[in-house]
C-alpha cells in the first residue's frame, strides 16, 4: 500500500530525471502504474509521474540505414497494438506481443517503457524488440544516449545508472525481407508468459540469411538464443530446420522452475515456442 | 495534493494524499458502484472509463488522473433511465451477485463505443480484465451481443425460457422474471458491506503468522499502540478464550470446537496473531507491522500423508478443544461405513479396478472478499453487517464467543459479492465485534485478496482411493472408497465435507455392496471449509473418471455402461441413512430421476454423435483447429442433494399491505443466486399476484425469521417450502375476507390474476380485499409465519459433455464447448437456474484446469493473487450451454429440487474423460495443468 509524501508530474524528460534524482527520500518513476501502484512499498516517499513528459508517440524516422521505428516510452500497449506504423511483416512480432499482453484494462494503462523496464515476470515486448535488434534511448543527467537493448538486459549494472529514464525504443526497419513473429504460452489464454519467443528471419534465395531468436521466461532477463541463430544461418527455411533450432534451444537453456511452471516444462516449451515462432516468421516473408 | 478532473461530465476537485488511488477517491466521492476486488489490477471490479477507456481504478493514482474525464457506472445510466446495456443485463439476469457487473458494463460500453458490431471473440477479449465468478460470462456476452445487434429486449422476456408447460400451470413460477434487486446491481446502486457509510469508523486488520506452526512466546504491542491513530490492539491475552467452530452449521454443531478467537499458538501461515483497529487502512497495516512477536517455531505438518505418522508434531495439543476424533494423531474426524459385504463382493468379482485420484487446494474466490462491519447501535446492541451465507449461525457464534446474550446481537447480510461456501463460516465477525466492543467504535475489517486466498476457507484437498469389483456382465458387486482428507489447520467442516464425498457420490451407480472410509487430518496449511460442491465435487472426479476407465476396459460404451448401472426411480439410496450431518441420516427413496433425459439433451446440444462418427479406429482423438491439436469429447453424470434432511430449517413471514402488495420476510440468504427473487415468485404464485407485488426482505436477524442460511443446496427446497406454507395461510385469510365481501363459500374461492373469484362468476380485486381486511369491520393485519423442515433430500441429476482441444506440444487444454443438463425437478426461474449452471460449470472448469493454491516448503502460499491464482476469464471460457430438465419432484415446492451445486460435480470428470478421448492420456490428479497433460502425453508416447 503506497503512503507517498509527494507525486510529481514533470513536463519533460529532463525535468523528470532532475526531479527523481534531486528529491529527498526514495522515489521511482511511475508510468502506467500497473506494477508500481499496486505493489509499491509504503516506504516509497515519492513517485515521478511521466504522463506529461511528452513520451507518448510512435513514428518512423529516416536514418542512414533505411529508417527506424521509434516508440516513446509512454506509449500505451493498447495503442501500440493498433499502431499503423507497425503494420509490416518485419514488425509483426511487436504487434502480436502487444495485442496478447495481459487484459484489456492493463493494456489501456501499461506502457512500453514500463514493460521494457520491469523484470518482475517475463514481459512480452522485450523478446520482440530484441529479435529486431532494438536499441533504447536513455536520458540521464548528462543528456540522452542510445544503448543496445541487449546490453540493457545483459549488462544492466554497467549501462544503466540510477535515475536514467527510458525515453524511447528504436527499431531499425531497413532490413529488406526481414519478418518476425511472436509466440507465447501460459497457463490460460490470458496469462503472463510461462515461455514466450520472438523470432525474426530474413530469407533470400531460398536460404536463411539471418535469424534471431529471443525467449523470455527461461532466465531472469530475456534470453537471446545465439546458438539457434548461428545454426539457422545458411539453412533452408523448412519445418525440420525450425524444429531442430527448437531442439537446440531446449538443449541449451537452463531455466528455473517456480510456482507457474517447472524448469523441465519451461525447457520443453522453449523449443516448441522457438519452432513455432520461426515457422510463422518465415511463412510471412 | 489537489487534483481536478471530471466525473460523469461534472467537474470535481479533490484534495487527496499523493499515494491515494482513484478507486478510493471515487468511492469517497460517493461513486460506490466502483468496487474493490483485489487492488492489484487483476479483477476489473474497479473498472472505470478514463478518457473513454476501461482501466483498473485501483492501479491509477488519483494524481495521475489530473485533467482526465472519468465515467463510472453511475454515469452510464441510473435506475430511472438505465443505459440499453444495463436494461439488457437486467432483462437477461446477467448479474448474479453483481459485484463484478459494474466493471463489466463499463467495459462493454467502451467496447461498443469503439466497435458497434463486435464479434463474440471481440466481446470476450473486451471483457478479459473483468473476472466474474458467478456467471461464466454467458448471459453478459449474450446481452452485449443483443445490444450490438439491435436485438435488445427480444429474448429473456417473461416466460421465454420457461419450461414448456409452466405457462399453463403457473402464473409466476416457471418464469424468468427479473431479479428483485436487479436494477441496483446493473446500475451500481446495490449496497454491499463496504458501501455502508458509518461515522467514526475504524479500520480493522489482522496480524498474521509468518510461520506454519509456532508457539507465541511473547507479544509486545507497545510500539503499535504508540502510533497516533491506532485505537486498539487485541492479542490472546485480551479476548475471552472460548473454543468454537468457525463453520456456520446448525445446532448441535457437527464440527470440532478447536478454534479460539486469538490463541497462544499459530497453526498455518496466515493464522491470526493479533487484531488492530486504527483510523486509516495504512495505519492499521503499519500497526500490524509494529507488533513485536517472539515465536517458538515448531516443526510443521505439511503433507497430509505424514499427519498421522508416529511422532508427527501434534497440531491441536490444547486441552480445551472438544469434538476432535484423535488430537494426538492429528485426526480431526473419521468415517467408516459399510453397506453389504465388500470383501465378499471383491472376492466374487470377475475384475477389480483400483485407482488413486487426487484433488488440490482451491479457494472459492468470491469477487468480494470477506468483509464485516460492526458497531453499537443507539440501544448499545451490537450490529454486524457482514458478507455471510449464515446470518443466524453467525449471530449465535458471535454472541457466544464474545460472551453476549443472543438478544444483544443483530446480524445483517446486505448484498454480497459471491460466497460459494467460503462465507458459510465466521471468518471475521467474531473479531470485528471484539474490536468494536473494546473500542466502542464502528470497525470494518476487509480481507485483502491475498488473505482471502490463504486465510479464509478453501476446498478440502483429498487423495481418493477407489476400488470397484465388477461381475462378468459389468454389474458392480463391490465398491470401496478410501479418502485421506486434508482439513488444514482447523476442523471447520472436517467431518461433514468428506461425509459428502462418499454419501453423495457412491449411490449414483448401483452396487451390491459399498464401503466408505475417510481420515480427515489436520495439517499446518490453510483451513478447509465449504465450497460449492461440498465434498461431492471431489468424489465425483474419482467416481466418474473410474466409470469411464471401467467401461473402456470392459469394451462397453461409456454412456450405455453408466446408464445401465445408474440409480433408478424407486431405488433406495443405500448410504443416505448411514451418513448424515455428523450423525446417521434418513432413508432416501428416489422419486424422480431425469438422468436419461439429461443425457439425451447434452448429446443433442453438442457434437457428440458427429465427433464419434469421425473417429478413426485405433487413434485417440481427431484433428483439432491447429497442426498440433487433438480434439476429444468426454461425458459424465452426477447426482446431489437438496438440503440436509432432518437438520435444515427455514422460515418465512408474509404480511399483507392494504394495497394488495405483500412483504415477504425471510431468513434465507441470497448470495447473488437469486433466492430473494424465486422465493418472491413462489409467494406471488400462491397469492395470485404478480411477482412485483411481493417485496422481499431477507437475512436480518432482528427483522426476519430464522433460516439456517444458504448452504447444502437447501434454499429453494427447504426455505421455499416455508414460503409456500406462509403464503397459503395468508391466502386463506384473504379468501375469508373475500367470502364475507361477496357472500360466497370460502372453500370454493380461488386466488389468481390479482383477483379472488367464485364459481358464480363474481370476483373482487385482491387490492380491495386487502383494503377491507385492514380497514373494514373485521380489522386485521394479515400476517403469517411458517417454518419448514424435511426428512427428504431429493437428488437433482446431471449429465455433461465436454468438448476439448489439447495442444500436444504444450499440453494446454482449451475447452471448445461444454453442455450441462440438470434435472432440477422444476425451475422456479429458468433464467436464474441457467445462471446457476453457467456459474457452477465455470467454477468447475477452473477446478479441472487451472486453479490451485501452491505452497513453498514452509507452507507459505506462492500464488496468493489473481494474476497467479488462475480463475478463468471470458476469453478462456466457452459459451457454456445450460439445459433444464423437468421431472416434477412430488416433495418439492412446485416440483422443485436444487440446482446450484450439482453442476460443479460433473465438470472435472467430463474434462478428464475428454482429455482421454483426445489423447489417450488418463489423468487422475487435478488440476490438469499444461505441464501434467504434456507429461501424460510423453509417458504415453514412451510406452
Ligand atoms: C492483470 C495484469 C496482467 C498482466 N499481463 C502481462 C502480460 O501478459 N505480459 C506482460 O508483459 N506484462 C503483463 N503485465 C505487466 C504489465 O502491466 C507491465 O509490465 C507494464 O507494461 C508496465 O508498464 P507500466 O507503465 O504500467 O509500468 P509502471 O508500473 O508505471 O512501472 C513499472 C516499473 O518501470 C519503471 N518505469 C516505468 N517507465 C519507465 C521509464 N520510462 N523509464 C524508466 N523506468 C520506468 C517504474 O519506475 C517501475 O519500476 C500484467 C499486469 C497486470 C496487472
Ligand atoms: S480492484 Fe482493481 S482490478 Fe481488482
Ligand atoms: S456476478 Fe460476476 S462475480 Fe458475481
Amino acid at each position: 500500500m503506497l503512503d507517498l509524501k509527494n507525486l510529481y508530474r514533470p513536463k519533460s524528460p529532463e525535468e523528470a530525471v532532475r526531479t527523481l534524482l534531486e528529491t529527498e527520500g526514495t522515489g521511482l518513476y511511475v508510468a502506467g502504474g500497473t506494477i508500481v501502484v499496486p505493489t509499491g512499498s509504503p516506504s516509497l516517499d515519492y513517485l515521478v509521474d511521466l504522463t506529461d513528459a511528452g513520451l507518448d508517440y510512435v513514428r518512423v524516422e529516416d536514418t542512414p540505414d533505411g529508417g527506424a521505428l521509434v516508440i516513446g516510452a509512454m506509449t500505451r500497449i493498447a495503442d501500440l497494438a493498433t499502431s499503423p506504423e507497425l503494420a509490416s511483416p518485419t514488425l509483426r512480432a511487436i504487434i502480436e506481443a502487444a495485442a496478447d499482453m495481459g487484459t484489456h484494462t492493463t493494456r489501456n494503462r501499461a506502457t512500453v517503457g514500463g514493460n521494457v523496464f520491469a523484470v518482475h515476470f517475463p514481459s512480452d515486448l522485450p523478446p520482440a524488440f530484441l529479435a529486431l535488434g532494438a536499441s533504447i534511448r536513455l536520458q540521464g543527467t548528462d543528456g540522452p544516449r542510445d544503448v543496445s537493448l541487449e546490453d540493457f538486459y545483459a549488462r544492466r549494472s554497467e549501462v544503466y545508472r540510477r535515475g536514467d529514464l527510458i525515453v524511447e525504443i528504436r527499431v531499425s526497419v531497413g532490413h529488406e525481407g526481414l519478418a518476425s513473429a511472436f509466440e507465447k504460452t501460459g497457463r490460460t489464454r490470458v496469462d503472463v508468459a510461462i515461455v514466450s519467443c520472438a523470432a525474426a528471419v530474413a530469407v533470400s534465395g531460398g536460404t536463411i540469411e539471418m535469424a534471431r531468436v529471443v525467449l523470455n521466461g527461461i532466465s531472469p532477463v530475456p534470453y537471446v538464443a545465439a546458438d539457434a541463430g548461428a545454426y539457422l544461418a545458411g539453412k533452408s527455411p523448412t519445418e525440420d530446420v525450425f524444429r531442430e533450432a527448437g531442439r537446440l534451444v531446449s538443449e541449451n537453456v537452463s531455466p528455473r522452475g517456480d510456482h507457474r511452471a517447472s524448469a523441465d516444462y519451461r525447457r520443453k516449451v522453449a523449443g516448441v515456442m522457438t519452432a513455432r515462432a520461426l515457422s510463422r516468421a518465415a511463412g510471412a516473408v | 495534493m489537489t487534483v481536478a478532473f471530471t466525473v460523469n461530465d461534472r467537474p470535481v476537485e479533490v484534495d487527496v494524499p499523493p499515494g491515494e488511488v482513484l478507486l478510493d477517491t471515487l468511492r469517497g466521492l460517493g461513486f460506490r458502484g466502483v468496487k474493490d476486488g483485489c487492488r492489484a489490477g487483476d479483477c476489473g471490479s474497479c473498472a472505470v472509463l478514463l478518457d473513454g477507456r476501461p482501466v483498473a481504478s485501483c492501479s491509477v493514482l488519483t494524481g495521475q488522473a489530473e485533467g482526465c474525464s472519468i465515467t463510472t457506472i453511475e454515469g452510464i445510466g441510473d435506475p430511472a433511465a438505465p443505459h440499453p446495456l444495463q436494461k439488457e443485463f437486467l432483462k437477461r439476469s446477467a448479474a448474479q451477485c453483481g459485484y463484478c457487473m459494474q466493471g463489466m458494463i463499463v467495459s462493454a460500453k467502451a467496447l461498443l463505443d469503439a466497435d458497434p458490431h463486435p464479434t463474440e471473440k471481440a466481446i470476450r477479449a473486451g471483457l478479459s480484465g473483468n473476472l466474474c465468478r458467478c456467471t461464466g460470462y454467458v448471459k453478459a456476452v449474450e446481452a452485449i451481443k443483443a445490444v450490438a445487434d439491435g436485438k435488445a429486449g427480444d429474448a429473456g422476456d417473461d416466460g421465454d425460457a420457461a419450461p414448456e408447460h409452466a405457462g399453463e400451470r403457473y402464473a409466476s413460477v416457471g418464469r424468468s422474471v427479473e431479479k428483485t434487486e436487479g436494477l441496483g446491481l446493473v446500475t451500481g446502486r446495490a449496497r454491499y458491506t463496504d458501501d455502508f457509510p458509518v461515522e467514526g469508523m475504524l479500520y480493522g486488520r489482522i496480524k498474521r503468522s509468518p510461520h506454519a506452526h509456532a508457539r507465541i512466546k511473547s507479544i509486545d504491542t507497545s510500539r503499535a499502540l504508540a502510533l497516533p491513530g491506532v485505537h486498539c490492539v487485541l492479542t490472546h491475552e485480551d479476548v475471552p478464550r472460548v473454543p468454537f467452530s468457525t463453520a456456520g452449521q446448525n445446532c448441535p454443531e457437527p464440527s470440532p470446537f478447536d478454534t479460539v478467537m486469538l490463541d497462544r499458538k499459530v497453526r498455518f501461515v496466515g493464522d491470526r496473531v493479533a487484531a488492530v483497529a486504527a483510523e486509516t487502512p495504512v495505519l492499521a497495516e503499519k500497526a500490524c507491522a509494529l507488533i513485536d512477536v517472539e515465536y517458538e517455531v515448531l516443526p510443521p505438518v505439511l503433507e497430509p500423508e505424514r499427519a498421522m505418522d508416529e511422532g508427527a508434531p501434534v497440531i491441536h495439543d490444547e486441552d480445551d478443544s472438544t469434538g476432535i476424533e484423535d488430537a494426538a494423531r492429528n485426526l480431526a474426524a473419521k468415517i467408516d461405513v459399510e453397506v453389504g459385504d465388500v470383501e465378499n463382493g471383491f472376492t466374487s468379482a470377475a475384475r477389480v479396478f483400483e485407482h488413486e485420484y487426487s484433488v488440490q487446494y482451491i479457494q472459492a474466490t468470491p469477487t468480494e472478499a470477506h468483509i464485516s462491519l460492526s458497531y453499537l447501535d443507539e440501544k448499545d446492541r451490537l450490529v454486524v453487517i457482514t458478507s455471510t451465507q449464515v446470518p443466524f449461525h453467525a449471530r449465535r457464534i458471535v454472541a457466544r464467543v464474545n460472551g453476549l446474550p443472543i438478544s444483544r446481537v443483530r446480524v445483517v447480510k446486505p448484498r454480497i459479492g459471491g460466497a460459494f461456501g467460503a462465507k458459510q463460516e465466521v471468518v471475521l465477525e467474531d473479531i470485528c465485534a471484539a474490536l468494536t466492543l473494546r473500542t466502542r467504535r464502528p470497525v470494518k475489517i476487509k480481507l485483502d485478496r491475498g488473505e482471502e486466498l490463504y486465510a479464509s476457507r478453501t476446498r478440502h484437498p483429498q487423495v481418493i482411493h477407489l476400488k470397484t469389483g465388477v461381475a462378468e456382465d459389468g454389474r458392480i458387486l463391490a465398491r470401496q472408497m478410501d479418502v485421506l482428507c486434508n482439513t488444514g489447520a482447523y476442523g471447520a467442516h472436517a467431518l461433514t465435507v468428506p461425509s459428502n464425498t462418499g454419501s453423495k457420490t457412491l449411490p449414483l451407480y448401483r452396487s451390491e455392496s459399498l464401503r466408505y472410509t475417510c481420515d480427515s487430518v489436520y495439517t499446518n496449511l490453510p483451513i478447509a471449509g465449504a465450497v460449492r460442491g461440498y465434498g461431492a465435487a471431489q468424489g465425483f472426479f474419482a467416481v466418474d473418471s473410474q466409470m469411464d476407465e471401467i467401461a473402456h476396459a470392459l469394451g462397453r460404451d461409456p454412456v450405455e455402461y453408466r446408464l445401465a448401472n445408474a440409480i433408478r426411480e424407486g431405488d433406495r439410496d443405500p448410504i443416505a441413512e448411514h451418513v448424515g450431518e455428523g450423525k446417521s441420516g434418513f432413508e432416501r427413496i428416489i422419486r424422480t430421476n431425469g438422468l436419461a433425459e439429461c443425457w439425451e439433451r447434452v448429446r443433442e446440444a453438442t457434437d457428440w454423435d458427429a465427433w464419434h462418427a469421425s473417429l478413426t479406429e485405433g487413434t485417440a482423438g481427431t484433428p483439432g483447429s491447429g497442426p498440433f491439436v487433438r480434439r476429444g469429447l468426454g461425458m459424465s453424470l452426477a447426482m446431489h442433494g437438496s438440503g440436509i434432511p432432518g437438520d435444515d430449517m427455514g422460515a418465512a413471514t408474509i404480511k399483507a399491505n392494504e394495497d394488495g402488495s405483500f412483504h415477504l420476510l425471510i431468513g434465507a440468504t441470497d448470495l447473488g443466486t437469486g433466492s430473494d427473487t424465486i422465493l418472491g415468485q413462489m409467494a406471488a404464485e400462491i397469492l395470485g399476484v404478480p411477482p412485483k407485488a411481493v417485496h422481499v426482505y431477507s437475512s436480518d436477524t432482528d427483522r426476519t425469521p430464522f433460516d439456517v442460511g444458504a448452504y447444502a443446496s437447501s434454499t429453494t427446497y427447504v426455505s421455499g417450502g416455508a414460503v409456500v406454507k406462509a403464503a397459503e395461510q395468508v391466502r386463506d385469510r384473504l379468501l375469508y375476507h373475500a367470502s364475507v365481501m361477496m357472500g360466497e363459500d370460502q372453500t370454493k374461492l380461488v386466488c389468481a390474476d390479482g383477483r379472488i373469484a367464485a364459481p358464480s362468476g363474481k370476483s373482487v380485486p385482491i387490492e380491495e380485499v386487502a383494503h377491507t381486511a385492514m380497514y373494514g369491520d373485521e380489522k386485521e393485519q394479515i400476517s403469517y409465519s411458517a417454518s419448514n423442515m424435511t426428512f427428504e433430500c431429493p437428488p437433482p441429476f446431471a449429465a455433461a459433455v465436454a468438448d476439448v482441444e489439447v495442444d500436444v506440444e504444450t499440453g494446454r487444454v482449451d475447452v471448445r464447448d461444454f453442455a450441462c443438463a440438470i434435472d432440477c425437478g422444476f425451475a422456479i426461474n429458468p433464467a436464474l437456474a441457467e445462471g446457476q449452471i453457467h456459474g457452477a460449470v465455470s467454477m468447475g472448469l477452473g477446478y479441472a484446469l487451472t486453479e490451485e493454491m501452491v505452497f513453498d516448503k514452509r507452507g507459505r502460499m506462492l500464488n496468493a493473487n489473481l494474476l497467479d491464482y488462475k480463475i478463468l476469464t471470458a476469453v478462456d471460457t466457452p459459451a457454456i450451454k445450460a439445459i433444464l430438465v423437468t421431472t416434477d419432484e412430488p416433495t418439492g415446492p412446485f416440483g422443485a429440487k436444487s440446482v446450484s451445486e450439482i453442476p460443479v460435480d460433473v465438470v472435472a470428470p467430463a474434462i478428464a474423460n475428454a482429455i482421454f478421448a483426445a489423447t489417450g492420456v488418463r489423468l487422475r490428479e487435478l488440476p490438469f495443468t499444461p505441464e501434467k497433460v504434456l507429461a501424460g502425453i510423453e509417458t504415453l508416447g514412451g510406452e
